[in-house]
């Protein structure tokens, strides 16, 4: 009796090899801090190469799958959420929009700048930062110079929805020599603080659209 | 006093069948008493998706302007009740923040031209010019699909032997774990937004998972308590996070593709 005790305490450090579960040591923060996500073996194989011990030759006799987790690099709490919804993937999402910008137009610009509008001035410029390195990886000219305006034109577009605000500074921007002929300016904008994604846009030479 | 006084059979031995018999009895006895102190138990682990970031605040009038139409899919082992369950909340959950919310297979509306002009936000003169596009007051229709299904399940057998040997000392446990394909789509059935949610229930039973529980409960503070109805309460807060952040992303995706398409 005291054998089969001893043995099924034994099978417990067996037992807690489940991956990260809720559990006294992992508390729901920890859990949150977490990206896991469950795959079949060929698909872990190819993303963690070398870990995935091989199918045994005559067949392993059980189903075996993995559970791959990523922790996030920082806790849950740690940025406020508009923040984090827009730094994490935002090399991923700097990809997408510098490809997606220069798709928009069969004849590439000579040079590319890029203007983030979003409340917080510290993370539009890190969006700004990511985007101009993901064009320029892409192989686009790039300046790191963002137009200027006068503040009284500022403020006047300022109060305009987005839908007309952005063609009037394109606009104005034109006309008044900040983007020369055949630069590109590529705008990410979020239109309510309440969403987590940006919209792209691009003014070239006077005309704005909206790159959905 | 002599020996063997004070004790009513001193000098009968123990019959040899009940020795053997004490061990079983005892086990039987701890085994009983086990199993009714011990207790089932579930935890809720957000595995993919349900944790990200949130910024809507899904107590206050969001989708103001918005006509959602709403398709549940529960395809199989998801019990359909589970799934219509969903539906339902899924339903109350954006009639609280404004929408205005049909099932798919309700019928439809009447068109707008059959109703008279205050019954409608924008008159008949909007719906009659179908080229141009919708003015802002106007009711924005999208299409949420909701699916559900069982990406895996473990009975993690070895548990229930080691749970069965240690009188439920060491937990056993069973886990699932489910997926929700939440996609938002326009009136034309272009996809404005398409996320992939994961979760993980496990299910525990024995004292260890008991004590575990009680441990929770009592060392830490709801916001970080894995087991109880706070697991279950933070189940519910991710889902409906998510899906009303999902709805909004996607209804502002929709009105940049509308000013896109207006220009």
């Amino acid at each position: 009796m005291v054998w089969v005790f001893l043995a099924g305490l034994g099978l417990a450090p067996i037992l807690a090899r489940t991956g990260p579960a809720p559990t006294l040591a992992r508390d729901r923060l920890a859990l949150r801090s977490m990206e896991c996500e469950r795959l079949d073996l060929e698909e872990a194989r190819r993303r963690e190469p070398g870990r995935i011990r091989p199918e045994r030759e005559r067949g392993d006799f059980i189903r075996r799958d993995a559970l791959h987790c990523s922790t996030r690099l920082l806790p849950e709490g740690s940025r406020p959420p508009a923040a984090e919804a827009v730094l994490t993937g935002l090399h991923e999402h700097s990809q997408d929009w510098a490809a997606r910008a220069l798709r928009a137009e069969p004849r590439p610009a000579g040079r590319y700048l890029v203007q983030a509008n979003l409340e917080d001035p510290v993370l539009a410029e890190k969006v700004r930062v990511a985007t101009l390195h993901a064009l320029a990886e892409a192989g686009a000219p790039v300046a790191d110079r963002r137009p200027l305006l006068q503040v009284d034109q500022l403020d006047a577009v300022a109060a305009l929805d987005p839908d007309e605000g952005w063609p009037r500074l394109c606009a104005l921007w034109v006309e008044s020599g900040e983007l020369p002929p055949e630069t590109a300016l590529v705008v990410l904008h979020r239109r309510d603080p309440r969403e987590t994604g940006l919209h792209l846009g691009l003014c070239r030479e006077g005309g704005f659209r909206w790159l959905p | 006093m002599t020996p063997g006084e004070g004790r009513a059979y001193p000098d009968r031995p123990i019959p040899e069948a009940t020795i053997r018999a004490l061990p079983a009895t005892h086990a039987a006895l701890l085994g009983s008493l086990s199993l009714l102190g011990s207790g089932c138990l579930r935890s809720y682990q957000p595995m993919k998706g349900l944790a990200a970031p949130v910024v809507v605040d899904r107590s206050q009038r969001n989708l103001e302007g918005v006509e959602l139409r709403l398709r549940c899919d529960t395809p199989r082992p998801l019990q359909i009740e589970d799934g219509r369950r969903l539906c339902e909340q899924a339903r109350l959950l954006f009639q609280g923040q404004g929408a205005r919310v049909r099932e798919a297979g309700q019928p439809s509306a009447p068109p707008p031209e059959l109703l008279p002009a205050e019954a409608t936000d924008a008159g008949p003169a909007a719906a009659r010019d179908e080229g141009t596009p919708a003015p802002p007051s106007a009711r924005i229709p999208l299409e949420l699909t909701l699916r559900s299904w069982q990406v895996h399940e473990d009975r993690h057998f070895f548990s229930w032997l080691a749970c069965a040997a240690t009188f439920t000392l060491v937990p056993g446990w069973t886990e699932r774990t489910w997926a929700q394909r939440v996609t938002v789509r326009d009136e034309r059935g272009v996809v404005l937004e398409d996320r992939h949610l994961e979760l993980r229930i496990i299910r525990r039973f024995g004292v260890g998972a008991l004590v575990g529980a009680l441990v929770d409960q009592v060392a830490r503070p709801p916001s970080r308590q894995v087991t109880g109805a706070a697991s279950d309460k933070a189940l519910s807060a991710d889902l409906y996070d998510q899906l009303s952040q999902t709805v909004f992303d996607a209804w502002m995706r929709d009105r940049t593709r509308r000013a896109a398409e207006a220009r």
